[in-house]
């Protein structure tokens, strides 16, 4: 059985005039989005999706196939009342999936939002942002910290309320306790290196890391909104993970 | 003095000194005799909105409620009725319509006018109102006077009338940093045009941009607005008194959620504090133990927001709002703008030869009369069954490949790689992490990291990685045979895949 504990924080930044961005934090399922469009769209786009999960999270235990057509839900109702008003979203988030093996979270994202990990002191980025900039990472032509602040950073290539067919992305892990995962709108990583955000996420509970994670940004500059959800995890003794593998010949004899 | 004004229509205004309501209901019923009442009483916006609110939320008509409370202006709109802030400058929409309960806006002073309802047309008469009860298809409340009292209610003298508009050029701020769709069809005029029937704001700025790659959607968010929260903020909001929807009827969508952090109830214990390590193993009930942190954030639509006036000359800094760019003729360009777009050609299509997207592994592949991508050579589509005609292949992105259906049950997409153990390694990192799957022990015999599932192309390959007892693979139609460890082996639908006893999968085609 797999166990959270979270926090979260979100904050206009210092140059735009609303927040789009939403956030969901109801175990199993968490997950940011950070909308598109004006005239309250993209805060709109943004709850719509979130929404759409949110109403996946009642029911227990989640599957991946729950998760996506979550997405796809979200995904049409931001279409359907995207008609005359344009607008779309990012999301990206976690879900805890119960299997034979145990405890798994599913790592999701459409767009340019982030799930990282942290676990052994170390940050690991889990999504792929699709953008322009990632692109062009991928093809060499960028560094990392480079995207960070190229022009063309913005750029998403995927979304939620672009497009009837929607390609979510998302990834198995095992739940292992001690991790920690941080969920965060571009406004975080965009102000924040990868160094910077990783200590600030090691230090305190996941409402003081959230809080710092978001005050930090915005104080960096706080182009965009900010938005943090941070999950601690925790994980019941699992048997044997530690064990060594038993060679077959020294099992016990009997069904082999 | 604060300036009102109204347009005669259907709608019933309510007219007070602080407080200013147009609601769809009669002027004689019970809710607008109500709210006139709780006015006349001088009550605070709590008191009005539990008025609203007492025949049940689903009773309660769409209304706007723009209230001054403490040098502060909140506005709260449910339903279609909505208000446009700074009608003469950037002008921000904002209503309910879609919500299950209501969306509430701390409004600056800088938003000069708030028009409850309706923007007006161009003909109608706008007259200057007092307090009282008329019907109206707007009222617009000017900002700049400061409001008298401190409560919302008390009806008093007539207001002055209404003093010309200002002219607030429409702004665009280079340097904002927003999430915006783009797309290459020309949506913002459009869009504009809809909210802002007079042609005020952003939609003039439009022919100042570039056009071919439809920045011009960026501006079309470059709006005036001041919003905290919504229906339900955040607990911790200090200055905030007695943050009044937190007493009201919660949405629908709250009914599920745990009491405040500290009251375990039903399904979602609340550990006492924020991850107080101590309270983790005390709560290990059926939904695990699950700190609602200090905020209320379950609600979707919690937003914090603050205001940046939307004038020019702003110091910049990192305590401060951004300079704000007076006009389209010193934009310095979209691409500076920071603005998350949308690459045009993916959001109007959404078959396979639309622009592709790059993130992922590309394949070569002809499609069938529904564009289902197949692995050229294919004679007949393996979805639709739909024969391929000879055609030059394109490239579009990889497909999921299909599925491995473990013995345990467990179903993984082969939209990617899979490394599978007892105790698998992690560490993967990049556009090629693998799905990471934790199998059942099998009495020990399994390694923890012990065999890999990689994706090359249109084929699905499988690796032992060194595993202590290996792998046992069977091709359809074929014995089991023991896979070389560390060689990757390309397998077909219908393969089966042992790695302990009981513990195995097979690779399914995608349906």
């Amino acid at each position: 059985m797999i166990r959270f504990c979270h926090g979260a924080d979100s904050a206009i930044g210092q140059v735009r005039l609303v927040n789009e961005d939403s956030y969901l934090a109801l175990p199993p399922l968490y997950a940011v989005a950070d909308g598109m469009g004006g005239h309250q769209a993209g805060d709109l786009a943004s709850a719509l999706a979130v929404g759409a999960l949110a109403a996946r999270a009642r029911v227990s235990p989640l599957s991946v196939e729950a998760v996506l057509a979550a997405l796809d839900e979200a995904n049409q109702a931001i279409i359907r009342n995207g008609e005359a008003d344009s607008m779309g979203t990012t999301i990206t988030g976690l879900a805890s999936l119960e299997t034979a093996g145990g405890s798994h979270l599913m790592v999701f994202n459409v767009g340019d939002s982030r799930v990282y990990r942290m676990a052994g002191g170390r940050l690991d980025q889990v999504t792929v942002d699709h953008s322009e900039v990632q692109e062009l990472v991928l093809a060499g032509t960028l560094t990392r910290d480079q995207a960070r602040t190229h022009p063309r950073r913005n750029i998403v290539t995927r979304a939620l309320g672009s497009a009837s067919a929607l390609c979510p992305d998302h990834w198995l892990l095992p739940a292992i306790a001690g991790d920690r995962y941080l969920l965060c709108s571009d406004g975080l990583f965009n102000e924040l290196p990868d160094d910077q955000i990783l200590a600030l996420l090691s230090v305190g509970d996941p409402q003081q890391a959230a809080a710092t994670l978001v005050a930090a940004a915005d104080a960096a500059g706080g182009h965009d909104n900010i938005t943090v959800v941070v999950v601690d995890i925790d994980v019941d003794d699992d048997e044997a993970a530690d064990d060594e593998t038993t060679p077959r010949d020294q099992l016990p004899s009997g069904d082999d | 003095m604060t300036d009102v004004s109204y347009v005669p229509g259907d709608r019933t205004a309510i007219v007070g000194d602080t407080c200013w309501v147009l609601i769809d209901a009669a002027p004689d019923s019970a809710v607008v005799s109500g709210i006139w009442q709780q006015m006349a009483r001088g009550a605070g916006l709590e008191a009005l909105l539990a008025s609203l609110l007492r025949p049940g939320l689903d009773q309660v008509p769409d209304f706007a409620v723009l209230a001054a409370a403490q040098g502060r202006h909140h506005l709260i709109c449910r339903g279609r009725v909505g208000a446009t802030l700074a009608p003469d400058g950037p002008a921000e929409r904002v209503d309910g319509n879609g919500l299950a309960t209501w969306i509430e806006c701390r409004v600056a002073a800088e938003a000069g006018r708030v028009v409850l309802g309706d923007l007006p047309g161009g003909t109608g008469p706008r007259l200057p109102a007092s307090a009282g009860v008329f019907l109206a298809d707007s009222v617009a409340v000017d900002l700049t006077a400061p409001p008298r009292g401190r409560g919302p209610g008390a009806p008093s003298a007539p207001a002055a009338l209404v003093t010309a508009d200002r002219s607030v050029p429409p702004t665009v701020r280079a340097d904002a940093v927003d999430t915006i769709l783009a797309r290459t069809s020309p949506v913002v005029s459009g869009h504009s045009a809809a909210v802002l029937p007079d042609g005020a704001g952003p939609r003039n700025i439009d022919a100042g941009l570039p056009q071919e790659n439809g920045y011009d959607f960026l501006f079309g968010d470059t709006q005036a607005r001041t919003v905290e929260g919504a229906a339900v903020r955040p607990a911790d909001d200090a200055d905030d008194e007695a943050g009044p929807p937190l007493s009201l009827p919660v949405p629908q969508a709250l009914e599920p959620l745990p009491p405040p952090a500290g009251q375990p109830a039903g399904q979602w214990p609340s550990s006492p504090g924020s991850a107080d390590p101590a309270g983790r193993g005390e709560l290990t009930g059926s939904g695990g133990w699950a700190d609602r942190g200090r905020l209320i954030d379950s609600v979707p639509w919690v937003t914090e927001v603050g205001y940046a006036p939307p004038s020019p000359g702003i110091p910049a800094g990192p305590a401060g709002p951004r300079p704000i760019d007076p006009g389209p003729t010193t934009v310095a360009g979209a691409d500076d703008d920071g603005s998350t777009v949308m690459r045009g050609e993916v959001s109007t299509h959404a078959s396979w030869s639309a622009a592709p997207d790059r993130i992922g592994p590309m394949v070569k592949a002809v499609l069938c009369s529904h564009r289902h991508p197949n692995p050229p050579g294919t004679p007949a589509c393996g979805r639709c069954g739909a024969p391929l005609p000879a055609q030059a292949p394109v490239t579009v992105p990889r497909p999921v490949l299909g599925v491995l259906r473990l013995s345990t049950g467990d179903i993984i997409t082969l939209d990617r790689g899979v490394v599978m153990g007892r105790s698998p390694r992690t560490d993967f990192a990049g556009p090629d992490r693998p799905h990471v799957v934790k199998l059942p022990s099998g009495d020990g015999e399994i390694s923890r990291t012990h065999l890999q599932v990689s994706l090359d192309g249109w084929h699905v390959l499988v690796t032992d990685l060194n595993s202590t007892n290996g792998t046992m693979v069977a091709l359809p139609g074929r014995d089991p045979e023991r896979l070389r460890p560390g060689e990757p082996l390309p397998i077909q639908p219908g393969t089966q895949v042992i790695m302990a006893v009981g513990i195995d999968f097979r690779y399914e085609a995608a349906e």
